[in-house]
């Protein structure tokens, strides 16, 4: 115990000795781990804000579709008897909010021109507390409950379709008998998202006319959740799962349904990791050579250590404890760094060009808000220490071998 | 741990041979040397560069191996040992002195002296006591918490004379401690070692080439060439 304790006094010593390598070998950590931290706090701030637009615009954390469904974005499929389903939801405490969609494919006619949509029916009640695209509304306003003729549609179709506020809009569509049916509707209100897919393609109409439209009772494609606690996605999801065990229906979450978001995330997690590697392995070298030469000027100090009595052991550990307060004072560093990095631009923002790309499939913010990545924080901390640890080792046992009478012919 | 117990015994080395290797030439630093040394003795090794002192001491000390030959601490051969035993040989049973650099840069003087009984496990209380009565024998009461750096190179090997007797070792081995000092300093370096020596019975050992210094010498030991003249 004591011994260790002269170890940690001498090591902490040796590290002040020549200030400024320890001052670089410090920066270099520092300003790699900072880097680090800002980097993975941008990718995740961004896939927390693309999951979040997308769990709030559309699927919801989880959604409930029809067992023969398996086009999750545009489902074929429809729930006959959905009343149980909705008495399920009702009683899961997970939940917050829920809300039914009847979504599928239809033609939207003006006087003008036609065109191919997504019709997606909506509980207008439900629907605005579940997802934010009534604030995307431009121009008019929202579906009130009891307007069964309003209709929803985004600036850019208007355009396309040369349609203004209150004019009358025919969607068309093949019912489930077979028949093509027809239904007027009234354009009640324009949203603008950003989002050419969804600004161009989809319409929104109360969920009773798209039920009438389809002829098809109480029929619906989906049910989508928001729970109160998404950590908790995968319980919500089993425990919903085995309430609907004898339902002809599936339980999926947001991931399973927006594939292409979560494979996405997967490939920015390889680059974050690659980056890392390539990061600390470049603090590495920085560390590893600060060590071996500061052990070559001390090798005759050593050799002293050892004629006085010191264990090889003792001397290694030494090299080692020196490593690790190095590691620890550049984690530090570092953390206060990218801390105050990531506090400013969480506060002000980051205007990042990757927001018109994720934009194009919906809508989403131009500016990403920075926000701590805790579990790469801890990670990338912890990879900071360790890479100065293990640059020590090669030093250490270097140290550990010294000849006695050798290292005191040194100086 | 382990203990050396030595109490107060002779040192004998027979037929000692000491064999450098170096660049693939072999350098016969020692050819055969036969010396005892009795306990409480007052001895230098004198003789001119590459004779072998240091190399003497070294093997004395624990911290080389003859190539062939014994050397005894009483009845134990340092062969037998292995080099961790060889370790706790130095801790318990030698004091160092070497002719510079001496002391740890980073420790003060009197965390220099204790540092070998830290080692030894020693109480805290009482090794620092003992390292401040120690510093007191060598005149360095009032530069106990001074940096070897804040030190002159006499007080420096002033501290490592209190380092290397402070836990009674069987025997103080110094190469050259005056090697780097000026006549005047070394004469009262030397005058505290034979002090001690007299006073504590510690046996000293120590090289030199200058023949002041050996004058203080009980016994002198003239190496040439590997051997005992
Ligand atoms: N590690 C070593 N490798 C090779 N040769 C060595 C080594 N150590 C000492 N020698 C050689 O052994 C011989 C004796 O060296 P040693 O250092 O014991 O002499 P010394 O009497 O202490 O000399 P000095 O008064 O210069 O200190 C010299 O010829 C030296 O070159
Ligand atoms: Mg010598």
């Amino acid at each position: 115990m004591n011994k260790i304790n002269i170890l940690v006094k001498l090591a902490w010593r040796n590290i002040w000795r020549n200030k400024r390598r320890t001052a670089i070998t410090l920066a270099s950590i520092a300003f790699g781990l900072c880097a680090l931290l800002f980097q993975q706090s941008i990718i995740k701030s961004l896939q927390n804000q693309i999951i979040e637009k997308s769990t709030r615009t559309y699927t919801g954390h989880l959604q409930v579709f029809s067992k023969e469904t398996t086009d999750l974005k545009v489902p074929e499929a429809r729930i006959e008897n959905p009343s149980p389903i909705y008495a399920a939801v009702q009683t899961l405490p997970d939940v917050d909010l829920w809300g039914p969609k009847l979504i599928f494919t239809g033609l939207i006619s003006s006087p003008f021109t036609s065109k191919g949509v997504l019709v997606v029916g909506i509980d207008p009640l439900k629907e605005k507390e579940l997802t934010t695209i009534h604030s995307y509304i431009v121009e008019g306003g929202y579906i009130e409950p009891a307007e069964e003729r309003s209709i929803l549609i985004g600036v850019k179709l208007a355009k396309e379709m040369d349609v203004k506020l209150g004019e009358k809009i025919v969607v068309m569509v093949q019912g489930s008998d077979g028949s093509l049916s027809a239904e007027l509707f009234r354009l009640k209100g324009l949203f603008q998202t950003g989002s050419p897919v969804y600004d161009g393609q989809i319409v929104y109409v109360p969920l009773s006319s798209a039920q009438r439209l389809l002829v098809c009772g109480e029929e619906i494609s989906v049910i989508s959740m928001h729970l109160k606690n998404v950590e908790a996605i995968e319980s919500a999801q089993e425990k919903l799962a085995k309430l609907l065990e004898r339902e002809p229906v599936q339980v999926v979450t947001w991931r399973e349904s927006s594939h292409e978001i979560v494979s996405i995330q997967k490939f920015q997690d390889a680059i974050l990791l690659i980056v890392l590697v390539i990061i600390f392995g470049i603090v590495a070298l920085g560390i590893f050579n600060t060590l071996l030469m500061s052990f070559f000027e001390r090798i005759r100090e050593f050799g002293l250590m050892l004629a006085l009595g010191s264990k090889p052991i003792h001397v290694a550990t030494l090299i080692l404890l020196e490593a690790v307060f190095l590691g620890i004072l550049g984690m530090v560093l570092g953390n206060i760094l990218g801390s105050l990095l990531i506090l400013y631009f969480g506060k002000n923002g980051i205007p990042l060009p990757i927001g018109d790309v994720v934009g194009y499939w919906m809508p989403f913010d131009k500016v990403i808000y920075l926000k701590f990545a805790w579990k790469e924080l801890i990670f990338s901390s912890l990879a900071a220490v360790l890479t100065s640890i293990l640059s020590a080792i090669f030093p250490a046992m270097r140290a550990a071998r010294l000849q006695v009478a050798q290292a005191l012919r040194h100086y | 741990m382990e203990q050396f117990k030595f109490g107060k015994c002779k040192i004998s080395l027979s037929n000692v041979r000491k064999v450098y290797e170096s660049k693939g030439e072999n350098v016969e630093a020692l050819r055969g040397l036969s010396l005892e040394i009795n306990p409480g003795e007052f001895l230098a090794i004198a003789g001119p560069s590459g004779s072998g002192k240091s190399t003497l001491l070294n093997l004395l000390g624990g911290l080389d191996k003859p190539t062939s030959g014994k050397i005894f601490f009483g009845e134990k051969d340092l062969g037998s040992l292995t080099n961790a035993q060889l370790c706790v040989l130095r801790l318990f049973t030698i004091g160092f002195i070497f002719q510079s650099y001496n002391l740890l840069p980073i420790l003060t003087a009197v965390e220099n002296v204790e540092y070998v009984m830290l080692l030894q496990e020693m109480d805290p209380v009482m090794r620092r006591q003992k390292a401040l009565e120690m510093l007191g024998e060598v005149g360095l009461s009032s530069m106990a918490h001074r940096r070897p750096l804040e030190l002159s190179g006499g007080q420096q090997q002033r501290v490592a004379v209190a380092r290397a007797i402070v836990s009674h070792p069987l025997v103080v081995l110094a190469d050259e401690p005056t090697a780097n000092l000026d006549s005047h300093t070394a004469t009262a370096l030397l005058d505290l070692m034979a002090h001690l020596n007299a006073t504590k019975n510690i046996t000293f050992v120590f090289s030199s080439h200058d023949p002041l210094v050996l004058s203080r010498a009980k016994r002198i030991i003239r190496l040439h060439d590997g051997q005992i003249e």
